[in-house]
């Protein structure tokens, strides 16, 4: 299913379903039911002639004849039930972190206890802190898809730093909404099953893409997937909808969208300022600080500076995306009554850092051992983080020394430009990066990477310049005209084009297609393709000829090139003619022979009439020209 | 690869544009150069190529091992050029080290070493000092076997930059080739930092742990180890990488492990390391289950045969309400095991109790039966056979199962089957088969067959066939032998009580009851028995002939006489008449009898061979041209008829009629039977020379040809020697008597003549008339030895014999020795020549 068809019908569920979450359940578990029945029918195919064969066995007559039918039969319904298991298998670990307990954080585990009474949640297995800016309830399942849950409520400590007591009772009842009755098991188990369906999807693909086949189980996951998927996230956003509306009725609607508004703002200055000057740190040598979770708490308590409310706008811009099944900020706000600002309106105050954070008011005199012990924990994340970014630094710093040095005389001087850039951009020294790319692009306008690192660059900075690059790259080069569109498509979410955002999904199915089909017929020759003149220049034809005259046992020789069309990439086809008695040996050495010496703009595949066919040589021959 | 068996399957034909490149063997590690080069599969027969259908790139062929691998060559020449061009293409886009490394891998993915050699040159002159380059062709080097290019190569990169991993890790591999320890763990020192997991692969790390370990260094291998553990607790819980580990900790003896405790991991268990066992428990756990509900399914469904002997189906009506029909002869139903209690009404009315039941493990070894035989009407057969080394050991004797209504084996390898024939066994090896199967042959050859192994048991068949058939003449004919044991015959008497009384009076029936030869003591039996039947029935004429059978040979002729009064056309007391005459060489009053016999039993051989016999006797020619126009020669096909024949015309030097007779019967084909009748002609013509020129010529000539012959010519010596062993029959020691007589062996002659008497003695009332009578010191006359009624030829032996101690009273018994012997078949020239030889009073 194309992105294009698929955010429809994730529309169109939308739509149909905005006031029936129970519908939507119920279609969501019949879908589910219909994965299974499909599944369990592909899969059952071994278990059944297994079954049938145990059953010839279990009821066989003949004394001692038996026994091959029974044993070929367990080892059908084995091989079956495994192979089922595996499609099926959710890999779970236990989520990592300091475990809470109520004699460290009485008042956390009161407050959460309290929310669960009023939300009617089912039962915690542990708490834990960790080191990320995030909350989020981690069901575990201890028998697979079957489930059989432990939960687990993950609280991250710079989230509770960054938060008010009253905005964390938000955040807690939102992620308790997942555990309540209302959508607590149901949306878990599709939730995981959708995980798994997801990972079958992507194995499928993988398989399809090295054999080139569909089995019918491939032709029913690539069918069922996508429907499925779609349901199972709209319901999975209704759930989001509603467990902000939980979190309302527990907090206060102005409360949780005062949080909402915090994280979002929080975690933009986080990418944005924080983690870029942390990781400076690293080049400059030195190790890995050790209290990072407070310089996290240092920086979060400082007050916000966006007196231009350029934050705040692009938090209040972004789109709701089919990436993510939590809603955009502005979504969000309007599924709890509020009106989100309009790119004219007056924006909302920043809100001011908490006079008493969460994380006090709720972890008491343990806050700083706590802070210590999860600190601890994500030390040696963090150190190997750490050490990576010296090397990477010390890397690049070696290879600008050596670029620089090179000098102008290096053989691709845009190659050595770009790869300075790249350097420039690890090491921080942005402006100079971008002067070299532009250096690039006035000797070398179609130079794809340099076009695609400038996009990356301004687009990442939310400057529309680089949409020109990113398309120009797109239209220049497929194989980079991916990485070039997902940068377009965030950025285009990021600054709420829902236009501009449709039209280059569009775009993205339209190249996804190009790109399998060009990929097949690049990757191979055969009688029923369609040939042309090469476009070659002359210096090349002349170049080409030359070569093959000093290729030993060559008589003649024509090229040819394979018509792939919406496809950049080239194919020639060139078919050779030796000396001296016809023989097949003798055409593979001399094919070997010709491959070897010729040199090509693009794919090359070297044929005689014998090897090629007589449909195949008569094509080429007919299509393309005579080079020797 | 191409398999040849006995020089037939499949080979590669030819070798064109072979290539070599460096590498190791994966078949057998071999480290040099291996081949590649293009081929043809064919379809071979003795070694000779014929149809070629496939061309093919052999790649790595090792020289040592000839492992290799094998790919289509269009498709392979296609995918290698498409990948070779695409790889160099890229890199000429963006022309960096790792583009270019890319085109190198992908040449060496398709052995192209020639141009990957030239491209790396390439390489190397262009990025002379990039030390990723360096590294991955020191790497490759070092992969190909060129251990000290490689180390060129990773030093020109340590060189340029120190801590490239990319180059430290091969280089520790070269070090620990030269047993390096030390520089091998600098240069993996990076590994060993905190979170270096995160950005290095650690399997060199463990690979070196377990080289130090190996190498004696195990306190260095465990430092690494424990690494490991920090880095990657998941490894910890690896079975192969915990025993590593636990045996270094044996070794080092350090004290508590590194080792965090077990867990367990069902994902592990399935998908893991113990994948292997899971699997092979899976399998164990569904067979197990196929195999107990193999167990419960065989419990529900047990097979009971039904072998229904009456003509009619049997209805069965078994205890639950189901009803089956059984049909006449097999057929089966399916029960739960259990007991029952089965209704059979039709043909008979009777409750068969039934149980069917096995013990919960024998279900799947034993193969066990049930039948079911409404009435006890089928007779069944058990036999039980243990083959060893392929030959049958002497088996137990059938057990015949008669009048059983269930029958209950815990198992039978042939139901219903016949067992092989030949069994093919291992040395040492035996089996044993079951059979049990329905006895569909005469039941009086399986009681006579079974009398010669267990006569109680004999007697016991044949009375409960004789209740289903009780008219089966056959049948009691068989027991009749059994009757020398004194218990057995009084209980079949009084078994056979009922039928002998029965009516009307069926005379084949009787003189079964009475057997062929009945010896005196029985006969006194007999005689009350008949006595009392004809007090109640004094005129019934079978009655009376049966009495006659009984009499004393004296009284015989007036019992069969006062039959044929009552009875005029009465079959059998003609045929005893004719026999009482027949006995005395009175051939043409037998011969009446027997045509009169004969006009109601046309067809009994017994008869017709007598009457043959008669006339034969009477006048040879007659008798000749009688047979030879007699409509019921060729269909009767007798031996003893056309052995009579053949002898007739022998006699008579009519060849060519005898020839006739002879193929007449025996046909063509049949040389060894030909051969039997021409030596029996040759004898008749007394030509005894030539008959055993003929006899000597047979491949497996009869012991009584030998035996007749021999005794003719004069030999009785040679005769002895073809004589059964055991106590010889009474006319063949009568025969030799005579012959030692004749050759002036008077002592060998009383020898067998004594032993003549002894086997006179045991047979029946006549037999025993006429022993008596050659004991006698003073010579019977000829109407005491006319009284005995014995077969004629045994007579005239009797005769010849007695005219050889009494030459007095030769004359007298010359005449009826030569009619009883007028029939030209042995003893004929015996006899004659023993009258011949008695020299005139």
């Amino acid at each position: 299913m194309t992105r294009e068809k698929f955010t429809a019908l994730v529309t169109s569920l939308d739509r149909r379903y905005a006031r029936r979450p129970g519908a939507l359940k119920r279609v969501t578990l019949a879908w589910t039911a219909l994965g299974f029945a499909g599944f369990l029918l592909i899969m059952a195919a071994r278990v059944a002639i297994g079954a049938g064969l145990a059953v010839i066995g279990i009821t066989f007559d003949d004394h001692g004849g038996y026994v091959l039918f029974l044993l070929g039969g367990a080892l059908l319904i084995a091989w079956g039930l495994l192979a089922g298991i595996r499609h099926l298998w959710v890999e779970s670990a236990p989520p990592e972190g300091v475990k809470l307990t109520p004699e460290r954080a009485p008042a956390l585990f009161a407050e959460i206890e309290q929310l669960r009474r009023n939300i009617a949640a089912k039962k915690l297995h542990s708490v834990l802190l960790t080191g990320d800016f995030n909350a989020s309830m981690y069901q575990e399942p201890r028998l697979g898809w079957l489930g059989f849950m432990r939960n687990h409520l993950i609280l991250g400590l710079p989230l509770l730093d960054s938060q008010t007591p009253d905005e964390i009772r938000g955040v807690i009842a939102h992620e308790l909404t997942h555990l309540s009755g209302e959508h607590g098991r149901t949306g878990a188990w599709i939730y995981r099953l959708r995980k798994s369906w997801s990972g079958l999807y992507d194995q499928m693909q993988q398989r399809q893409g090295a054999k080139g086949r569909k089995r019918v189980l491939e032709w029913f996951v690539n069918w069922f997937w996508p429907r499925f998927n779609a349901r199972a996230f709209v319901l999975s956003r209704a759930n989001e909808y509603q467990a902000d509306a939980t979190a309302a009725r527990c907090a206060g609607t102005d409360t949780v969208a005062r949080s909402l508004l915090r994280l979002k703002l929080c975690g933009q200055r986080l990418a944005g300022e924080f983690w870029p000057q942390f990781w400076k740190g690293a080049r400059h040598g030195g190790t890995a600080p050790a209290d990072v979770l407070s310089q996290l708490a240092g920086f979060l308590a400082s007050p916000h500076d966006d007196a231009e409310g350029r934050l705040r706008r692009a938090a209040f811009r972004a789109l709701t995306t089919n990436d993510d099944t939590h809603p955009s900020l502005s979504d969000r706000w309007r599924s709890l009554g509020l009106t989100p600002p309009g790119p004219d309106d007056p924006l909302p105050p920043v809100p001011a850092p908490p006079q008493l954070t969460a994380a006090r008011a709720f972890l008491g005199d343990a806050l700083d051992t706590l802070r210590g012990e999860t600190g601890r924990t994500e030390q040696r994340a963090l150190t190997a983080r750490w050490a990576a970014e010296q090397k990477w630094a010390e890397t690049q710093s070696r290879s600008l020394a050596a670029g620089e040095l090179a000098g102008t005389g290096a053989d691709d001087e845009a190659e050595r430009l770009w790869r300075l850039a790249q350097n420039c951009f690890a090491l921080g020294d942005e402006q100079r990066a971008a002067d070299l790319l532009h250096t690039v692009l006035a000797s070398r306008p179609g130079h794809a990477r340099s076009h695609l690192s400038l996009a990356a660059h301004l687009l990442e900075k939310d400057d529309p310049a680089g949409e020109s690059h990113a398309r120009t790259v797109m239209e220049a080069d497929d194989a980079l005209a991916w990485p070039a569109a997902e940068m377009l498509h965030a950025y285009y979410a990021r600054v709420g084009d829902s236009n501009a955002l449709a039209a280059l999904q569009r775009q993205m199915d339209q190249l996804e297609k190009h790109q399998r089909t060009a990929a097949a017929a690049l990757g191979k020759v055969g009688s029923r393709d369609q040939f042309q003149a090469p476009a070659l220049e002359e210096a090349d034809l002349t170049a080409l000829s030359l070569t093959l005259r000093s290729v030993p046992g060559l008589r003649q020789a024509w090229l040819a090139q394979k018509s792939i069309p919406g496809s950049p990439r080239r194919l020639f086809v060139l078919r050779v003619a030796g000396h001296g008695l016809p023989s097949f040996n003798a055409d593979m050495g001399l094919i070997r022979r010709a491959a070897a010496a010729v040199s090509l703009p693009g794919r090359l595949f070297v044929c005689s009439g014998r090897t090629a066919g007589p449909m195949l040589a008569w094509k080429i021959r007919k299509a393309g020209i005579s080079v020797a | 690869m191409p398999t040849l068996y006995n020089g037939c399957g499949t080979s590669y034909a030819g070798k064109a544009n072979p290539e070599r490149h460096p590498g190791v063997c994966d078949g057998c590690g071999h480290t040099g150069m291996l081949d590649q080069y293009d081929t043809r599969l064919c379809v071979t027969i003795l070694f000779i190529p014929l149809i070629p259908f496939r061309r093919l790139r052999i790649l790595d062929e090792c020289p040592r091992c000839k492992r290799h691998r094998a790919a289509r060559l269009r498709e392979y020449e296609m995918n290698r050029q498409l990948a070779v061009s695409a790889a160099l293409t890229d890199w000429r886009e963006h022309p960096g080290v790792e583009k270019a490394v890319a085109a190198h891998q992908v040449m060496k993915a398709f052995r192209q070493q020639g141009h990957a050699d030239l491209f790396m040159r390439e390489l190397q002159s262009r990025f002379h000092a990039d030390a990723r380059l360096k590294a991955y062709h020191g790497t490759m080097l070092l992969e190909e076997g060129r251990v000290d290019e490689a180390r060129l190569q990773l030093d020109e990169a340590l060189k340029l930059q120190p801590e490239l991993a990319e180059a430290r890790v091969p280089m520790s591999r070269i070090l620990m080739h030269r047993e390096d320890a030390e520089g091998a763990l600098q240069m993996l020192e990076f590994m060993l930092h905190p979170g270096s997991s995160q950005l290095h692969n650690l399997g060199p790390l463990e690979h070196l742990a377990r080289w130090l370990f190996v190498n004696g260094r195990s306190r260095d291998a465990l430092r690494l180890f424990k690494h490991l553990v920090e880095e990657l607790p998941a490894v910890a819980q690896v079975p192969a990488f915990r025993a590593e580990v636990e045996k270094v900790e044996n070794v080092t003896r350090s004290g508590p492990t590194i080792l965090p405790p077990k867990r367990f991991s069902m994902q592990d268990v399935l998908f893991g390391t113990r994948a292997k066992q899971s699997k092979w428990a899976l399998f164990i756990a569904v067979a197990a289950v196929l195999f107990v509900l193999r167990n419960f399914w065989l419990a529900g469904h047990r097979t009971v045969h039904v072998v229904n002997a009456f003509g009619e189906p049997a209805v069965l009506q078994i205890s639950g309400g189901r009803t089956i029909t059984a049909p006449p002869g097999r057929s089966t139903f399916t029960v739960a095991e259990g007991s029952y209690r089965i209704s059979v009404s039709g043909p008979v009315e009777e409750v068969i109790p039934v149980t069917v039941q096995t013990d919960f493990w024998s279900r799947w070894s034993e193969s066990p039966v049930w039948l079911l035989n409404p009435g006890g009407a089928a007779v069944l057969m058990e036999n039980t056979v243990t083959v060893s080394d392929g030959l049958k050991t002497v088996p137990p004797p059938p057990k015949m199962l008669v009048g059983e209504r269930f029958v209950s084996r815990s198992s039978v390898t042939h139901l219903f089957r016949e067992l092989p024939e030949r069994v093919q066994l291992k040395r040492g090896q035996s089996v044993t088969y079951r059979q049990l199967t329905e006895y569909e042959g005469p039941m009086a050859e399986a009681v006579t067959m079974l009398a010669a192994l267990n006569p109680r048991s004999a007697l016991a068949v044949a009375h409960k066939c004789l209740q289903q058939n009780p008219g089966d003449a056959l049948l009691v004919n068989a027991v009749a032998p059994l009757l020398q044991d004194e218990k057995l015959a009084a209980q079949h008497e009084a078994f056979l009580r009922p039928y002998v009384e029965a009516r009307p009076v069926s005379v084949e029936w009787h003189r079964a009851w009475q057997g062929a030869e009945i010896p005196p003591a029985r006969c006194e039996h007999f005689v009350g028995v008949y006595d009392s039947l004809l007090r109640d029935d004094p005129q019934n004429a079978a009655l009376l002939y049966l009495r006659g059978r009984v009499a004393p040979p004296a009284e015989r002729e007036e019992w069969y006489r006062r039959a044929l009064e009552q009875e005029p056309d009465h079959v059998w007391a003609h045929y005893g008449m004719a026999w009482h005459h027949r006995s005395r060489g009175e051939d043409e009053n037998a011969l009446r009898h027997l045509e009169t016999a004969l006009k109601k039993r046309p067809r009994d051989e017994t008869m017709l061979i007598m009457a043959d016999q008669c006339r034969a006797a009477l006048d040879p020619n007659a008798a000749a041209v009688f047979m030879l126009n007699d409509p019921a020669m060729p269909p009767v096909r007798s031996f003893t008829r056309a052995v009579l024949a053949a002898a007739l015309f022998g006699a008579k030097k009519q060849v060519v009629q005898a020839r006739l007779a002879r193929d007449n019967f025996a046909g063509n084909s049949n040389r060894p039977l030909q051969v039997y009748l021409e030596v029996l002609s040759l004898y008749a013509e007394g030509d005894h020379r030539n008959a055993l020129s003929f006899v000597q010529g047979m491949a497996e000539a009869p012991d009584q040809l030998w035996f007749d012959l021999k005794l003719a010519a004069g030999k009785p010596l040679d005769a002895a020697k073809h004589l059964p062993p055991g106590d010889a029959a009474a006319d063949a020691a009568l025969s030799l008597a005579l012959a030692f007589q004749m050759a002036g062996d008077a002592a060998a002659a009383g020898t067998w003549l004594r032993s003549g008497i002894k086997a006179l003695r045991s047979g029946d009332s006549d037999e025993v008339l006429l022993a008596g009578l050659l004991e006698r010191e003073a010579a019977p006359s000829l109407e005491e030895v006319q009284t005995a009624s014995v077969y004629p030829a045994l007579k005239a032996l009797a005769l010849a014999s007695l005219a050889q101690r009494f030459p007095d009273r030769a004359a007298e018994y010359a005449p009826a020795a030569r009619r009883l012997s007028a029939v030209p078949l042995p003893p004929m020239q015996l006899v004659r020549q023993a009258f011949a030889k008695i020299p005139p009073p």
